[in-house]
């Protein structure tokens, strides 16, 4: 099983866009669509969007009330 | 289906020396009224339902206006507003591909959080047996 980069901090708390693959990021932005944007003007037609939690964040669960 | 960890670099601390925690985010595509879009989705154990950013909703084309509002809690007690909303769902790996209709909650922009897709029982964990490897 192909293993991705590590998500460097540089990329924290923004939105990236990996290349289809996930072998490289390829864009970022603020938002999403601008990631998305972004990717597909360095002709990445199919990006994985990802959000990039910051670097001094640690994530936990969620349930619905 | 079998996805890799994906690693994120955090501040090293006593919990974290190495400086990178691993995630278990996996790709899926999340299929709208008017738009699709290819994102990294967190498997969340702890999630009673899929939570979507509402920032993705506009992507789809799902028009939040008319939902109804609920709320989620996190652990840390916050209370989160979301609206539901219907969607596709698509997982794809070696030119197999599952794709299901799900009803997922979509949390408001104020609300969100560092990660902007969860994938909890409801709508995601109930159709599959999963099982996480983090070595």
């Amino acid at each position: 099983m192909q293993q991705h980069p590590t998500v460097p901090r540089k990329w924290a708390g923004k939105w990236i866009a990996w290349d289809n693959a996930m072998t490289r990021v390829v864009a970022s932005g603020i938002t999403a669509a601008e990631a998305k944007a972004a990717a597909e003007l360095v002709g990445e037609s199919k990006p994985v969007l990802d959000k990039a939690p910051p670097i001094d964040v640690h994530l936990i669960g969620a349930r619905m009330r | 289906m079998k996805f890799p960890y994906l690693r994120y670099e955090v501040v090293r601390s006593s919990t974290t020396p190495e400086g990178v925690v691993y995630r278990p985010r996996i790709p899926l595509t999340l299929h709208g009224p008017t738009g699709s879009i290819l994102v990294a989705g967190l498997v969340d154990t702890g999630a009673d339902h899929v939570f979507i950013s509402a920032e993705i909703a506009d992507i789809l084309g799902v028009d939040l206006e008319e939902k109804q509002a609920g709320k989620a809690e996190g652990v840390d007690g916050n209370l989160l507003t979301v609206r539901d909303g219907e969607i596709e769902l698509e997982l794809c790996q070696d030119g197999v591909s599952w794709r299901w209709s799900a009803k997922v909650g979509f949390l408001e922009l104020s609300d969100e959080g560092p990660t902007a897709v969860y994938l909890g029982q409801l709508g995601f964990l109930e159709y599959f047996s999963a099982s996480f490897d983090g070595d």
